[in-house]
């Protein structure tokens, strides 16, 4: 496989790089890895090539040759063209985890990998790259490769062909492996007969009593002692095994088993004998060895003098053929050893393709192993992405080290500070439940509107717990996670000129799990804080946006020009039933569904809901099918024109269908705990409305770039869809992602997004109070 | 630079003190640009102007034009990653202006020379952008400086000078001075922040997230006091 490394509108392409089959590691060059897993570097063999581009900050990979492609040359076919080759890899696969992850400025994984990517394109020069032993930049490029790259090529139908292929050559290898493994097996088998012959051989002719030369025969000596040791052992455990045996005759046998009972007493014997005969050929041979030695230094008075070289023994020839054999013996062993071991790696590979191939088969699509929520589950042992060298750990990796053990002085930290965060969030809950504070002041009346009335300061206070309470918590957190991470930033790294940037990726990485310990709680302590101000504002929506947000009917009428799609309502239509003081599902329907003597305030949000929403809703409360038709009918025909209502309850849809991912992602959002995540789905959704507007408006003939003041309208016409619960959720969250957010995404895109749906909402709690404003005046 | 507190380990040497997998090598300035104005004033057309003048592929995610990320080198070789923050200019929305002005390091206030009103309402901006913005450089800039001109530049001159801003005059339609205004004014702002960086201590920990320091505000204070001439 090729690797073409893009950086400032040049290519440099690093050495080829290759799976060794033999040795089941891949290799560049001169240098091969052998720390990891290579189960997904079956990949390599199916990819032709694989094209990092640094400044686009993309990976793009294809198993065509583009070599054999004339397109990368210019017009007179002789140099190689930029934009040609960049054309064709734009046409090919491209790992849209890695530029999606990018886009958001706060995913390390890509910094990580980019800027790995940089460094293996700066040492590769000619000069270099073609020295033998440039160990680091291979090792980079394999690095790069297997955290980052290979696990995120998806195949797809088109690539089973080429799958295939490289199934069958891992058959193929698996047998050759098998037929080598029984061939060397036979060879071990040989030597220890032959081996096992010589001792019995030395044994009962006694030739090595008294003709040991001690010191030439020394290694001999060694390798017989622990043959013979090995030779006592498995005669004991013969003696063990057959005693056992006789016990069971003895006790369970029947009449007839009397001749077993006397061969295997007989058997047992005849071990014994041969065990006690070694043994004492073994003292013999050790109480020989010790004489020879004390004799050896008698006739040696001191070092040196003696230039006598030992006398050749008469065994000589014999030991030397013994420690030979055992030479080859041993390296039969270490050959089957390795030889098993790459067949194991060897079946993991092929396992691998072979989940390819069936995932490919059922879903059209597969990563080459089981990869779930997007995290790396390991099937069985088949592929184990945490299996390699410590210096490839990614930062992700290194930050989750920290708190691995439990016995860590930065666990047992976290955990205090986590259990106390969760104590003070309990505190509030329980403590403050029930009161109303007023005796804060908020952070978001800004401008103009804090002119306004002493009311209206008022009523956006109202929440069980104060805002300075939430408040003081972020603080405490954000301050935690920042002293944490600076601690372990240093501890990783050491402080260096690149200290503040590494800082903020460890941040990134040690705040998801700060996050995910107590932002349960902390979201709690906000929506209630919240409760109040959102209900209120999720009244004044059903009752007065209409008239009040005159706006809406322009941007309507802009979004869909069409007359009938106009007539859309600004409440939600999925919203849960709405709820009394004490929490329960309102009932309005004492009047056996008669609504024309005035709904209470709450039946007439349902009005608003569609139809297939509505019915659902009440099905779910009355279980009656004849009821709810009912209870819906009278609800719908209330309106007056029940033809209209019901036509414009399906017109409603279309907001929903049209930003229906907005929605979703809203939900995703609130779901997940790490702020990061929150604010990567969050610009998600108002990238996704923005999108999703522009193409509407292009539809229609219109055609300009949505600015701010397009965005806030169209993301208060969303917010006024929301449920009641989903619109505390999120402006809940965006508080507190505003309280937490640290001050290095200052400026990003992700920033931008959440100011501008904490505008959207500004705007709406104003209205809501210029509104009541007027109305008190008006009276 | 060579850290001298780098044979410092809390815990084992082993895995944790090997080399980082990634270091930021080549240095990027970030900084946040915000165009405000009234509705109309060409806001939108200019940072799309600075964008797509000469395309470049470099990374950059927007939301359509109300964020746009352009990265440039500057002549002295600095990468600059401008945040371009488009605000609201309508009047219903004004009250959201100061959200948007915080932690900026640039902003430009932009008025339609074919509009006086829009000229009247910059007060009103500068306004928002003392009490909401505590950016290093504010520059009032002239738009659609290729129609002709309502609002004597004279007067315009006049009332940046009075303001301690820097006026400059531009044309998103022919793109006159667009690129000239990001290079220079993001110039100065890489000025800036070098000279901030000079003076860190990198043993303050927490001045690796305060936006700027408070000596760095009072400089840049006096700093736009000496300012009193134009470009």
């Amino acid at each position: 496989m090729y690797v073409y490394l893009r950086w400032r509108d040049a290519i440099k392409q690093p050495p080829k790089v290759s799976l060794n089959l033999k040795r089941c590691m891949p290799v560049v060059r001169t240098y091969s890895e052998e720390r990891i897993d290579p189960a997904l570097w079956f990949k390599v063999l199916v990819l032709n090539s694989v094209l990092v581009d640094i400044d686009r900050r993309k990976v793009f990979w294809t198993c065509e040759n583009p070599k054999d492609s004339s397109k990368f040359l210019d017009n007179n076919g002789e140099q190689f063209n930029l934009q040609n080759f960049l054309d064709f890899f734009n046409t090919q696969e491209e790992i849209s985890s890695i530029s999606e992850y990018d886009n958001f400025e706060y995913d390390t994984r890509a910094a990580e990998l980019f800027e790995t990517a940089r460094r293996i394109y700066t040492h590769l020069s000619m000069e270099v790259f073609d020295r033998v032993g440039n160990v680091s930049t291979y090792e980079d490029l394999l690095k790069i490769l297997h955290v980052f790259i290979l696990p995120e090529v998806k195949f797809h139908l088109k690539d089973r062909p080429s799958i295939q292929a490289v199934y069958d050559a891992m058959e193929n290898e698996c047998q050759m492996v098998e037929s080598s493994i029984n061939r060397k097996i036979n060879e071990k088998r040989h030597y220890e007969e032959s081996l096992a012959r010589q001792r019995k051989s030395l044994v009962k002719t006694g030739l090595l009593l008294g003709h040991l030369n001690i010191h030439s025969d020394e290694k001999f000596y060694t390798l017989l002692s622990s043959h013979l040791d090995k030779d006592v052992k498995r005669l004991e455990d013969n003696v063990v095994s057959l005693t056992d045996n006789i016990v069971h005759l003895k006790k369970y046998g029947a009449d007839h088993c009397d001749y077993k009972l006397s061969q295997a007493r007989e058997t047992r014997s005849k071990y014994i004998k041969d065990k006690e005969k070694l043994l004492y050929v073994k003292e013999e041979l050790n109480v020989q060895r010790i004489k020879k030695i004390k004799d050896s230094r008698k006739s040696r008075p001191f070092l040196g003098r003696s230039k006598s070289l030992p006398k050749k023994s008469k065994g000589d020839s014999t030991y030397s053929t013994y420690v030979n054999e055992s030479k080859l013996l041993d390296a039969a062993s270490d050959e089957i050893r390795s030889l098993i071991n790459n067949k194991i790696k060897l079946s993991g590979m092929r396992e691998a393709v072979h989940l390819t191939i069936t995932e490919i088969d059922g879903d059209g699509v597969s990563y080459g192993f089981n990869r779930k929520h997007g995290a790396f589950e390991a099937e069985a042992d088949m592929f184990d992405p945490k299996k390699k060298p410590d210096d490839w750990m990614t930062l992700r990796e290194q930050v989750q080290d920290f708190l691995n053990s439990d016995r860590s002085e930065t666990k047992t930290r976290h955990d205090q500070f986590c259990g106390l965060v969760k104590t003070k969030c309990l505190r509030l809950l329980t403590g403050n439940r029930g009161k109303c504070s007023k005796d804060d002041s908020s952070s978001s009346t800004e401008g103009h509107v804090s002119k306004l009335s002493k009311r209206y300061s008022v009523r956006w206070l109202h929440g069980s717990v104060p805002k300075k309470e939430c408040e003081k918590l972020c603080e405490e957190v954000s301050e935690y996670i920042l002293d944490t991470a600076h601690m372990m930033a240093l501890e990783i790294q050491g402080r260096d000129s690149e200290f503040i940037t590494y800082h903020t990726h460890v941040y990134i990485c040690y705040e998801k799990h700060v996050a995910d310990d107590v932002m349960p709680e902390l979201s709690k302590v906000f929506k209630e804080s919240f409760r109040n101000q959102c209900e209120q504002l999720y009244e004044w929506i059903a009752t007065y946006s209409m008239t009040e947000l005159e706006f809406i009917t322009k941007l309507m009428s802009q979004l869909f020009p069409d007359e009938n799609d106009r007539d859309i309502r600004l409440v939600n239509p999925t919203g849960s039933l709405p709820r009394d003081t004490s929490g329960q599902i309102a009932d309005t329907w004492e009047n056996g569904g008669n609504c024309g003597r005035g709904l209470s305030r709450l039946s007439k949000s349902l009005e608003h809901l569609p139809l297939s929403t509505l019915v659902d809703t009440l099905h779910e409360q009355t279980g009656n099918l004849a009821i709810t038709f009912e209870k819906a009918w009278s609800v719908v025909s209330c309106e007056g024109d029940s033809t209209k209502s019901l036509k414009s309850l399906c017109k409603d849809d279309k907001i929903y269908t049209t930003f229906s991912e907005f929605f979703k992602l809203v939900q995703k959002e609130m779901k997940t705990f790490s702020i990061f995540d929150k604010l990567r789905l969050l610009s998600r959704a108002v990238q996704i409305v923005q999108s999703r507007a522009e193409k509407l408006l292009k539809l229609k003939g219109h055609k300009y770039d949505l600015t701010t003041d397009d965005m806030l309208d169209i993301l208060i016409l969303l917010i006024c869809k929301l449920d009641p619960n989903s619109l505390l959720c999120l402006y809940a969250d965006l508080n507190l992602i505003l309280h937490l957010t640290p001050s290095f995404l200052q400026g990003s895109m992700s920033q931008y997004c959440l100011v501008t749906l904490t505008g959207a909402f500004q705007h709406l709690f104003e209205r809501q109070e210029l509104q009541g404003t007027s109305s008190e005046t008006n009276a | 630079m060579t850290s001298t507190t780098r044979d410092v380990f809390i815990g084992d040497q082993g895995s944790r003190a090997k080399p980082a997998f990634f270091s930021t090598s080549e240095k990027m300035y970030k900084i946040k640009t915000v165009l405000v104005g009234d509705i109309s004033v060409g806001k939108t057309s200019l940072a799309l102007r600075f964008v797509n003048d000469k395309f470049d592929e470099s990374y950059k995610p927007t939301i359509g034009a109300s964020f746009i990320s352009k990265i440039v080198v500057l002549g002295d070789g600095c990468v600059v990653n401008f945040q371009i923050w488009d605000t609201a200019g309508q009047e219903r929305y004004r009250s959201l202006v100061p959200m948007y002005l915080r932690g900026a390091h640039i902003a430009f206030v932009l008025y339609d020379v074919t509009n006086p009103e829009s000229f009247t309402n910059v007060s009103f901006w500068l306004e928002a952008l003392q009490h909401h913005g505590d950016m290093v450089k504010t520059v009032l800039v002239a738009n659609k400086c290729d129609c002709e001109s309502i609002v004597s530049e004279e007067i315009a001159l006049s009332f940046a000078e009075s303001h301690y801003l820097q006026f400059v005059q531009t044309s998103a339609k022919t793109g006159e001075n667009v690129d000239l205004l990001f290079h220079r004014i993001g110039a100065k702002v890489v000025e800036e922040m070098k000279r901030v960086s000079k003076q860190f201590n990198p043993n303050d920990r927490l001045s690796l997230y305060t936006e700027r320091s408070q000596s760095h505000e009072e400089e840049v204070q006096k700093e736009v006091k000496k300012q009193k001439k134009c470009c």
